[in-house]
């Protein structure tokens, strides 16, 4: 796999950050493999003839030996798979302790927004690329922008502007936010949600269940910084509340194992909560690389379907 | 507490060390954003208390820590003077003081503490280092050097300790410290001691203050004391024999008080006590009872002497641990016969208004047919004849002259009676009537002479003044104590000089050089009226005594000589003035014995049988001064009578007993804790005076037990912060 350039700078233009995931999707080799997102039963509708850029893997090698002719299977349920990618922007979003893993020269923290948003470039390229359908749907407080569907490659850069734009605000209201892109959603498909989880865990849950209830196949990318896993602090610090003004000075070293396990206890919460939702629930460390985190991610899916 | 580095508690300053990293690490505070806010809020509310409870115990252990660590490479060690044994093995200077005295004499069975006490030096001799120079005294009440400067040849030392005797001395080591510490004082190079080896008999300790006084002035030489013997032994010994009621006289049966005491933690019981006279078979047994533990008790023997002259009289009880006070000598001299004088002013006044008519059936009270055989005889004098008298040789020896109601006495009369009083002569005086206190007290001469201030005669018709009865304390009067002797209380005075006792008399000559004589002793009160004022009073002046009554001899003024008790009493006043004289029959050991010769006597040679001897030995010549002839003995170590015979026709010229003194026999230790504390000296005083400072040493010192409580607080240091930080780990 090729290094990721992660660039701070590079993610607020969707270009960069287009060429960013298709970099990391490519070096995953992705389009090599079967559609990862293959959650539901597909069957063959009809032929369509075949345009240069198609899936070779839907040839219809049969009519090609009988006419010589390229031929391209359509199945049923080809073009009903969307998926909603949910990123959310809360001010807890824009905290970033340390360069991404691997870089040799990165001068600015890594935020976990900044992580999110590659991720999701490279979640919608991965899914336009099998000709699939995605939509884009931006959150703090509420659905700040939604991006309908589409499986057009050709809208790729317009998502990966509207990605790259979105700074996002203070609060954070997942839960609502989740009850809006559900009711945007429209027909089920999978809705992938980007978050940090660092807000009502109870909206969350009942945000996530809603989706689920709907029908939707859940992801959640529980997007963490290695500080916020670690808490590695020594001497004292103050701490400086992203989402309000709250300060705190004390010396971490003395509270680390408490707030470990009342960290450790959050995750466990909604990694259960997701289980519970036959919901996948990944956790993302923002030190570790974004291919790493997707090909994990992926592998799984892979891995789940041949099952 | 003091420290034997004390430069190294600077260190204390490293005491801030771990207060400034504490309060350094909360002084940098950095800064950073932070998302998860409310899980670090939860965890700091719940734990907050907690750790700061942590952080300061930590805080206290690393400070303690190092504190401790500080003081021990201080070495703190508790300092003070030299005791025994603590003395160090190498050479010293030693004075060794050996207590001869009679309480070491006691015996265990095996051997004397005396004996013990030798052996002692001998070992503690042995142990001295090559270097040491040692001094060797006998001490008793009196400091005897045999090696009087430490010298370094111990084996002359050894030698000289094979020929030590026991004496009958008493004890007081007071003198004997002191000099051995002053002979000590020029020694240089080397530890000083003194080494004292007695059985600790507290009598011998007594004068705590000169002990303080001899160990602040010596405080760098050490004085170590080593007890011989057990401790507190029992002990019954006789503390005393004398002769009770009147005059000793031959052919009379003499009353003979022995008093024993019970120096032990038990009662004693059948106490044989016999008495025998010139070492004869005992003349006299008797029996105490009981002695109380601590108490005496005195029994009376009657022994009838059979002559006049000297004559011995030994007491003896039964054989304890300490044999020297099991038996007393006392020496008495009997009289044959001897001569009052009565002077009285008017002799032609019929008998019984005569003013010494009675003296003088109080002195002799027996019929007048047998007067001329009774061992005293009175001599009616007039005041004018009295000095003529005086010089006359008859009379020089009278046991007693008794002045009667006599008026002013003429210069020479004065002279004489002072005479014959510092010869040893009692003097009685009687005012009546014709005694003016102002004729008196205008002669000064008599008027010192007499033991208390006479004021104008009160007169008391109706209401006369009794004698007090009760709680009395004077030999001479202590025999009415007893309800069954009768009462004083009837004896009653309607006219007399109150009397004023005297505080300060004059110094007289003829002082005595012999210790068993008193000289110059205030006046003492032997007969008191009811109202406390005394009405009979005496003192010694000279070698003779002075007695002086209140009122008249005769029943003018009073009813003294018609009460029953008149010749008794004038008896017991009697033998209370001879005891006087006899007391100088009696030395203590080592103390010298003179005796006053006639004149006839000078150059002859003497000698003198002593206790236990077969034959007697040759002390020498009689010697004679300007005061007169006399002999001079003073080889009196041993207890017991003393014969001086001429050593040519083996005439006896005096006689006198050697007595141990009473306070030798109680045995009872002091305490070694009584004693160190006397000779311990607190350093601070002196060094303010600037005196040589105690040589200090390291009583003990510290700093080993406070590594030991670093290297406790470093482990527990260690593992609680080990434990806290875990807790605080992810």
């Amino acid at each position: 796999m090729s290094r990721e350039l992660l660039d701070a700078g590079a993610v607020s233009h969707g270009e960069a950050l287009g060429l960013m995931a298709r970099r990391i999707v490519e070096g995953y080799r992705v389009g090599e493999h079967r559609s990862p997102f293959h959650g539901f039963a597909i069957e063959f509708a009809q032929h369509r003839e075949y345009a240069p850029g198609d899936d070779m893997r839907h040839l219809d090698w049969k009519v090609l030996g009988r006419s010589d002719k390229y031929f391209i299977k359509q199945y049923e349920q080809d073009t009903n798979l969307v998926v909603h990618l949910v990123v959310d922007g809360s001010a807890s979003m824009n905290y970033g302790s340390s360069p991404a893993a691997g870089s040799d020269d990165a001068q600015e923290a890594v935020s976990k927004l900044h992580y999110a948003k590659i991720l999701t470039a490279c979640l919608a390229y991965v899914v336009l690329q099998q000709r699939d359908a995605v939509a884009l749907a931006l959150v703090d407080s509420e659905l700040r922008e939604y991006l309908r569907r589409s499986d057009n490659m050709q809208r790729l850069p317009l998502f990966l502007d509207r990605l790259a734009a979105f700074t996002g605000s203070k609060e954070t209201k997942l839960g609502d936010a989740l009850d809006q892109v559900a009711a945007a959603a429209g027909r089920r498909g999978i809705v992938v949600v980007l978050s940090d989880g660092f807000d009502d865990e109870a909206a969350l849950v009942r945000g996530l269940e809603k989706l689920s209830f709907l029908g939707h196949e859940v992801v959640f990318f529980h997007v963490l910084d290695p500080f916020e896993l670690t808490f590695p602090f020594d001497g004292t610090w103050r701490f400086q509340d992203l989402e309000s003004s709250d300060e705190l000075q004390t010396t971490p070293a003395d509270f680390r194992a408490a707030y470990l396990e009342n960290f450790s206890a959050f995750c466990q919460r909604l990694r259960t909560a997701c289980e519970r939702l036959h919901a996948h629930y990944v956790l993302c460390d923002t030190s570790r690389s974004v291919a790493e985190t997707l090909s994990g991610y992926l592998a799984l899916r892979q891995s789940l379907k041949r099952k | 507490m003091n420290f034997l580095a004390p430069i190294m508690l600077a260190g204390l300053a490293a005491l801030s060390i771990p207060v400034l990293l504490h309060l350094m690490n909360r002084v940098r505070v950095k800064k950073t954003p932070w998302a998860a806010m409310k899980f670090l809020q939860t965890s700091v509310k719940r734990n907050r208390s907690r750790v700061r409870l942590q952080d300061i115990l930590l805080l206290l252990i690393r400070c303690a820590l190092v504190a401790l660590a500080v003081l021990a490479f201080a070495r703190p060690a508790l300092k003070g003077p030299a005791t025994q044994g603590e003395a160090g093995d190498g050479p010293v200077a030693a004075v060794v003081l050996l207590d001869n005295s009679a309480s070491m004499g006691r015996f265990d069975g095996s051997e004397t503490c005396f004996d013990k006490a030798r052996h002692a030096v001998h070992a503690w001799l042995e142990e001295r280092g090559q270097g040491s120079m040692v001094a060797l005294h006998l001490v008793s009440n009196r400091t005897e050097s045999l090696m009087a400067k430490p010298e370094p040849n111990l084996a002359l030392l050894r030698g000289l300790l094979q020929k030590v005797a026991l004496s009958d001395r008493s004890t007081d080591l007071v003198d004997g410290i002191r000099l051995a510490c002053e002979s000590l004082r020029e020694v240089q190079g080397l530890p000083r001691e003194v080494h004292v080896f007695t059985d600790g008999q507290a009598s011998a300790w007594a004068k705590e203050e000169d002990l303080k006084r001899i160990a602040e002035t010596f405080p760098e030489i050490r004085i170590i004391p080593t007890w011989i013997g057990e401790q507190s032994p029992a002990n019954v010994a006789i503390i005393d024999v004398r002769v009770e009621g009147g005059l000793p006289a031959a052919r009379q049966t003499c009353r003979l008080v022995v008093e024993v005491a019970n120096y032990s933690d038990e009662p004693v019981r059948d106490v044989k006590v016999s008495l025998a006279l010139n070492a004869r078979a005992p003349d006299a047994q008797a029996v105490i009872g009981q002695i109380e533990p601590g108490r005496s008790q005195a029994v009376a023997l009657m022994v009838n002497l059979p002559e006049a002259g000297l004559h011995e009289i030994t007491a003896v009880i039964g054989p304890d641990a300490l044999p020297v006070d099991n038996q007393r000598t006392l020496v008495i001299n009997v009289a044959a016969q001897t001569d009052v004088l009565l002077v009285e002013e008017d002799h032609a006044a019929p008998a019984m208004d005569r003013d010494g008519y009675f003296l003088a059936n109080a002195l002799v009270p027996t019929a007048r047919e047998n007067a001329a055989r009774y061992y005293l005889g009175a001599t009616f004098i007039s005041p004018a004849t009295l000095a003529d008298e005086l010089a006359n040789q008859n009379h020089q020896s009278a046991q007693a002259v008794f002045l009667s109601n006599v008026g002013a006495l003429s210069d020479s009369a004065v002279a004489a009676l002072r005479d014959y009083v510092n010869q040893g002569g009692s003097l009685m005086v009687f005012p009546g009537p014709r005694t003016t206190v102002a004729d008196w007290q205008s002669h000064e001469a008599w008027w010192d002479m007499l033991p208390a201030e006479l004021a104008e005669p009160v007169i008391l018709k109706d209401n006369p003044l009794a004698w007090q009865s009760t709680g009395l304390t004077h030999p001479v009067t202590v025999l009415w104590n007893d309800a069954a002797q009768g009462s004083l209380s009837a004896i009653r005075f309607h006219q007399y000089f109150p009397l004023k006792l005297k505080s300060q008399p004059q110094a007289f000559e003829g002082a005595a050089e012999e210790k068993n004589i008193s000289a110059g002793a205030d006046a003492q009160v032997i007969s008191r009226f009811v109202d406390g004022s005394p009405s009979v009073v005496e003192w010694q002046l000279g070698k003779g005594h002075v007695v002086l009554f209140s009122s008249t001899a005769t029943p003018e003024w009073n009813n003294l000589p018609l009460h029953p008790a008149f010749v008794p009493y004038l008896q017991r006043l009697m033998g209370h003035l001879n005891r006087s004289h006899a007391a100088r029959l009696a030395v203590s050991p080592g103390s010298p014995f003179r005796l006053a010769l006639e004149a006839m006597w000078q150059g002859k040679e003497v000698k003198v049988m002593k206790p236990g001897a077969q034959s007697p030995v040759s002390i020498g010549q009689v010697l004679g001064d300007e005061s007169g002839t006399f002999l001079r003995f003073s080889d009196t170590e041993k207890t017991g009578p003393y014969r001086l015979l001429t050593a040519e026709e083996n005439e006896l010229l005096g006689m006198f007993a050697v007595q141990m003194d009473p306070r030798e026999s109680n045995l009872q230790r002091v305490s070694t804790e009584a004693v160190q504390a006397l000779l311990e000296v607190d350093p601070q005083p002196l060094a303010e005076s600037g005196a040589a400072t105690l040589p200090q040493v390291v009583k003990q010192e510290f700093w080993t037990p406070l590594l030991w409580l670093v290297a406790a607080l470093f482990v527990v240091e260690g593992l609680l912060a080990h434990r806290f930080s875990r807790a605080k780990a992810a």
